[in-house]
């Protein structure tokens, strides 16, 4: 299971993959993944193999576009953000960020309120 | 090169075997893993790893095969048919529409021509109520009769019916294109296949537009012009839709060549 120190990233894989190739550009999956991990200091813990069925997921949904690389020596899938994909990024990141405030809330007033009780 | 036997190797045989029958989607998942497991290693081999522990570590960060091909089938599973069906059909459906409403157009054209009773009217011995000659009669006070009324009547009703659908069918492919441009149906995975909508479609049409124009043709052949306007008007322009699909269809099949 994908995890950032020990936390499921299972729902948060989509909004992680959409960033880093708004990010990257098109990109082929194992340059995506390690822009991925270079871009969260190493911190992210994937199993690469899953990383592969999610973009087949959001290829299906619309999300990204690929195609056939033949100008390397292997055939590669490239894979690119959609304008779906933007927007569906953009949607993703404001639940995201909503979520992260609502937990930051809580975990302050928490924090607040030991102070308070000590 | 060569890495034959090594850790890839076996974990691409392993990946094949458990992908069995999954097709393109499988065929493609091959590429691609075989693809990120080779730069991998390569990459651990450029940091000072011998191949076979390159690999070895690839492998091992990859994750176990059988999580892959059971989320790979996951994704990719029958039901994906679904989605170019319903984009298909809601193009064919529109289509449908637009060509009913185009056969209101030459409804009108053909009443205006030769007069409503050609294209729209009562069947011949069908007598009106004096009411109901009254309320025909009332709605078209040019006309010659309550029968020619009538006809007048029948005739609006033709096109305007055929009108509405078509303007419906209009407004069906405005939100498709919509759709297309602003939700997942516009992605690969909701196109139908190239000619999968034009060949029906064109066998649809033709049917159709045969049995109308023929009937219409029989109408004329044995005296009975009453009416003979709305199976011809509707038989003509889907023998026209016919053959633009038809002409569709050739275009997408040498497309794809």
């Amino acid at each position: 299971m994908p995890s950032f120190l020990g936390m499921d990233l299972r729902g948060h894989l989509d909004l992680l993959l959409l960033a880093t190739l708004q990010h990257t550009g098109p990109v082929h999956g194992y340059a995506l993944i390690t822009a991925l991990r270079e871009r969260s200091n190493g911190a992210f813990d994937l199993p690469e193999g899953t990383v592969y069925p999610a973009l087949h997921r959001l290829e299906r949904d619309g999300a990204v576009a690929s195609s056939w690389d033949t100008s390397a020596a292997r055939k590669r899938r490239v894979y690119t953000l959609t304008a779906y994909g933007e927007a569906a990024l953009g949607a993703k990141r404001t639940h995201w960020e909503a979520f992260v405030e609502g937990v930051q809330s809580v975990i302050g007033q928490a924090a607040k309120t030991r102070v308070v009780l000590s | 090169m060569s890495h034959d036997g090594g850790p890839v190797d076996r974990y691409l045989d392993d990946l094949f075997d458990r992908l069995a029958g999954t097709g393109t989607a499988g065929r493609r998942t091959i590429a691609e893993v075989e693809d990120h497991l080779r730069a991998a290693a390569d990459d651990g081999e450029a940091l000072g790893l011998d191949r076979m522990e390159a690999e070895r570590r690839a492998v091992v960060t990859f994750g176990p095969a059988d999580l892959m091909a059971s989320q790979v089938r996951a994704v990719h599973r029958n039901t994906a048919w679904l989605r170019p069906a319903v984009t298909g059909a809601w193009l064919a459906g529109g289509l449908g529409l637009l060509a009913v409403g185009a056969s209101g157009l030459v409804a009108e054209i053909l009443g205006r021509l030769f007069g409503a009773g050609f294209v729209a009217g009562d069947s011949p011995g069908v007598t009106y109520t004096a009411a109901r000659c009254a309320e025909y009669v009332n709605l078209f006070p040019g006309a010659g009769g309550c029968a020619q009324a009538a006809a007048m009547d029948h005739w609006g009703e033709v096109v305007q019916s055929r009108a509405a659908a078509g303007v419906l069918g209009l407004l069906v492919l405005a939100a498709l294109g919509w759709a297309r441009r602003n939700t997942p149906l516009g992605s690969e995975g909701w196109r139908p296949p190239r000619g999968a909508v034009a060949l029906p479609m064109a066998a649809l049409f033709g049917v159709a537009g045969a049995g109308l124009t023929g009937i219409g043709l029989m109408q004329v052949a044995f005296g009975d012009t009453g009416m003979v306007g709305a199976n011809l008007s509707a038989g003509g322009v889907a023998l026209v839709a016919a053959a633009a699909c038809a002409i569709a269809y050739g275009r997408q099949r040498s497309a794809r060549r």
